[in-house]
């Protein structure tokens, strides 16, 4: 059971990383799309910040007691 | 041996800079650019040695060691020979702060007293023009890192773990590197005077700071690793303000003075980086042609006041905060009354750190930043007088109808208050555009800033040494001495500051030193007074080295205080408390019967823990 | 002298993660003001000569390597030694990966807008002062590799495999941040 709870959250992270790169590809193609593109970028960077902090660096965990 | 450590910094400080110069040195050969460059080679060759200084003095035995799977090693000693080493107790990292910014206090204040004889008449007197400047910059310069460090620095270190009832800092080897970066910021500035110096005061304003003497990269370098200690000391106390309160130490119970700390250090955290980004980007200018701030090369001089006082307008706030703390640290003790508006003066410290990051551009009234900027920074600007109100109000609501017992401590926390504000009300005209525009860069400035910084965070400094100064040495300094000092300290202080308002308004600059001959009598009274203020620090020092060296012996709590740190004998042992304090009750509840703040397993021999002794 | 020592009960893990929270807290602001910077002095245009295929590359790079970084955390938690060391060195040579692709940017930049003119001021201090923690990032994990290797990490001691890895997540968090500001900001 052990085994599975590691393939969920290797699996997690794969698709974290599969939306990192979508953003990063909409992100592109906002900035030769659109003009004056500033705030979608910062919007789409706060999404790309907040998937690498929650996911990734488990930002979440550091209110929570247990541990 | 007791200087082995510092001998061997030293040492592996000079292979390390003499690797990087040397590598900086090859790279240019291999580029086929011109070898020796000094001020490139002195930047690239300083980091090196500053990480070869840090591990000799003793970060390589307790730390580094173990990143090589090596077993740390410490050693045990207890007696003076631990000041001189990477001590990871923060009693002792206390002390050493405490003792370096008292040196660098009166070598600043040296430098005050070499301007004050130049000016002391119209013309050049006794120095040139160019080195007037340097001295200034100077004074300027170590001035303000006593203001940033010295309370934070000594007195915080010291008392925090002991007035949270903690057994030292969270991180206590990062305490200690915190503490090893400062000598080679004094040892790099003092070197300025053999680099041509550095003319641009504190503040380092471009363009003068990217086309002077060498001394500027010395200086650059110096306040870069400043920052780093205080960011490094700031991310000390904030972790362990929130992880290590003993057990019923809420935040509601939690002593002024440590949520002064807590406050500042949110701002040195974050803004001292802008400092260091402002500093890295004029060396950038200089040494890699970059164009950060030249206007020739169609960079921007204004970015970089903007940059500098993001950090350096928060930074009064990093001096003042803890010196507000101190005050009101003192003043319940004193006063045998509770805290007056507990709330509302946490409440006020932190409307203070908000605010102060958004008032950084009233420093640039003057210096062609957009019109439409100047309103809404006088507005910001003046808001802070709300939240400095609440605290003053808490502090007038203390002493109101207390038992005054004015001693030494006492006195200089009500100077404080005094001086204080004079200096806010002064400030108003400074953020004041109309009036502003009229003061800038004169000797109203002068008088402002000093009012608060010396009139306020010093005079709180010393409240604070008088104060722990039994605790910190086990002794009792004598207390005829310390109140001549007081009076001797804050009458001349008055009068060397409260004339230069008054030549402010009559037109005279800062930052030279010359001025108009009709304004020579009023410059004769205030170096007079100058000298005078400077000679009381012997009262000071004399009182401070006799009564460290055969004082009475101190109880355990001389001030009859409720707070945790008088709960244990003086000086507190190795590891504090016997064992976690249970925190029961507020601790200023001065006059309530059977009100306890903390019960203390065993202690010193103080009679009752916690009890009101005089209620 | 010796004193018995009574500690309090409490979690230094978590005091350590607090800790390293505040030093990113306090580097974003180094990198705040570097980033502000490049509005102040170059408002919102952008240069055509910018290489956006390489700029997307060296992202991509350094994002896959935060999976591996993870993968590295996931797998010591767990006890999954080999995999561990696997992705370790995966995370460490997609970061040098990464340090080539900006060495190849500054190539071009030198060419394009040299550090003297106002884009390559930013541009070369920018790339230089993330670069700068993505090495040091490197021979953290190297360390880390190293330690590794000896079979220093297990279920019990995880805190030093944490650390580094949140700092390069962290790394990877500024450069999302980086690479609009430089790459892809227009007005
Ligand atoms: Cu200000």
């Amino acid at each position: 059971m052990d085994e599975t709870r590691k393939r969920a959250q290797l699996r997690l992270g794969l698709w974290v990383f599969i939306a990192l790169i979508i953003l990063t590809v909409v992100e592109l193609w906002i900035a030769f799309a659109v003009p004056r593109p500033l705030l979608y970028l910062v919007v789409i960077n706060l999404a790309d910040a907040w998937l690498i902090m929650e996911y990734f660096m488990h930002l979440s965990r550091m209110w929570r007691a247990e541990e | 041996m007791a200087f082995a450590p510092i001998l061997r910094g030293l040492v592996w400080g000079a292979l390390g800079f003499l690797l990087g110069g040397g590598g900086a040195v090859l790279v240019r050969l291999l580029l086929g650019l011109p070898a020796f460059q000094p001020e490139p080679l002195i930047t690239i060759g300083y980091f090196p040695g500053l990480l070869g200084w840090l591990l000799g003095v003793g970060a390589w035995d307790v730390w580094a060691r173990e990143w090589f799977g090596l077993p740390v090693r410490r050693e045990a000693v207890y007696d003076w020979r631990r000041y001189f080493r990477f001590t990871t107790d923060h009693k002792v990292i206390g002390v050493q702060y405490l003792v370096t910014f008292v040196v660098l206090f009166l070598l600043a204040g040296f430098f005050a007293m070499l301007m004050r004889i130049e000016l002391m008449a119209p013309g050049p007197t006794i120095m040139s023009a160019g080195l007037y400047n340097h001295i200034m910059s100077m004074h300027g310069i170590i001035m303000i890192a006593v203001a940033v460090a010295a309370i934070i620095g000594g007195l915080g270190n010291f008392a925090v773990p002991l007035l949270i009832g903690a057994e030292d800092m969270a991180f206590p080897r990062i305490n200690a590197l915190s503490y090893w970066l400062i000598p080679p910021v004094a040892v790099l500035l003092v070197s300025t005077f053999f680099a041509g110096g550095f003319d641009s005061g504190w503040t380092a304003y471009p363009p003068l700071s990217e086309v002077n003497a060498p001394g500027q990269v010395l200086f650059n370098l110096a306040v870069i690793t400043f920052g780093f200690s205080s960011i490094l000391g700031a991310l000390n106390f904030l972790a362990t303000i929130l992880r290590l309160r003993a057990p019923g130490m809420t935040w509601r119970r939690l002593p002024i003075f440590v949520w002064s700390i807590f406050a500042a250090s949110f701002i040195s955290l974050t803004a001292t980086q802008f400092l260091a980004a402002g500093l890295l980007m004029i060396l950038l200018d200089r040494e890699a042609g970059m164009t950060f701030f030249n206007a020739a090369r169609g960079g921007a001089p204004l970015l970089y006041q903007h940059i500098f006082w993001f950090y350096s307008h928060p930074a009064v706030y990093i001096m003042i905060l803890p010196a507000f703390g101190l005050a009101l640290e003192i003043l319940p003790h004193f006063s045998r009354k509770p805290l007056y508006a507990y709330p509302w003066l946490v409440a006020g410290f932190f409307g203070i750190v908000f605010l102060s990051f958004i008032v950084w551009a009233h420093h640039l009234f003057t210096s062609g930043m957009p019109d439409y900027l100047h309103g809404p920074f006088m507005a910001t600007t003046e808001l802070i007088s709300i939240p400095t109100g609440l605290v003053f109000l808490s502090a007038l609501g203390t002493i109101w109808m207390g038992r005054l017992r004015l001693k030494t401590p006492m006195l200089f926390a009500l100077g404080f208050l005094f001086n204080f504000l004079i200096g806010g009300v002064t400030g108003i005209f400074n953020a004041d555009v109309p009036t502003d525009l009229h003061l800038q860069d004169t000797y109203f400035v002068v008088g402002h800033f000093h009012f608060t910084i010396m009139g306020g965070m010093i005079f709180a400094l010393f409240a604070g040494i008088y104060y722990w100064f039994p605790k910190i040495t086990g002794r009792m300094y004598n207390e005829t001495l310390g109140k001549l000092h007081f009076w001797w300290m804050f009458l001349t202080f008055n009068t060397t500051f409260i004339p230069m308002f008054w030549l402010g308004l009559f037109g005279m600059n800062r930052r030279i030193f010359d001025y108009p001959p009709a304004l020579g009598s009023v410059n004769r009274f205030i170096s007079i007074s100058a000298f005078l203020l400077g000679s009381s620090f012997v009262v000071f020092v004399s009182n401070m080295v006799l009564s460290w060296a055969r004082g009475p012996q101190a109880a355990a709590n001389p001030w009859q205080a409720r707070t945790l740190e008088w709960q244990v004998p003086s000086p507190p042992p190795v590891h504090n408390f016997p064992a976690p304090p249970q925190v029961v009750g507020h601790p200023y509840d001065y006059g309530f019967t059977n009100s306890v703040h903390a019960l203390v397993g065993v202690s010193g021999g103080s009679g009752e823990q916690g009890v009101d002794t005089d209620g | 002298m010796q004193t018995v020592r009574v500690h309090v009960p409490y979690d230094h893990t978590h005091t350590r993660r607090i800790g390293l929270w505040l030093f990113f807290i306090s580097e974003g602001f180094l990198f705040l003001a570097l980033i502000s910077s490049r509005y102040y002095l170059f408002g919102l245009s952008r240069p055509e000569e910018l290489n956006q295929a390489l700029g997307l590359l060296i992202t991509t790079i350094l994002l896959l390597s935060s999976l591996t970084a993870y993968r590295a955390e996931t797998s010591i938690l767990h006890g999954d030694q080999g995999m561990f060391l696997r992705n370790t060195l995966a995370t460490i040579l997609l970061g040098s990966l990464f340090l080539v692709g900006v060495a190849l940017e500054w190539a071009e930049a030198f060419r394009f807008f040299p550090p003297h003119t106002r884009f390559g001021t930013i541009f070369f201090t920018l790339t230089g002062m993330h670069g700068f923690h993505v090495l040091s990032g490197v021979v953290l994990l190297v360390f880390l590799y190293f330690h590794g290797r000896r079979g220093r990490f297990g279920v019990t001691n995880t805190w030093p495999v944490e650390g580094v890895i949140k700092y390069w997540h962290f790394v990877d968090v500024v450069w999302v941040f980086i690479y609009p500001t430089l790459y892809l900001v227009s007005s």
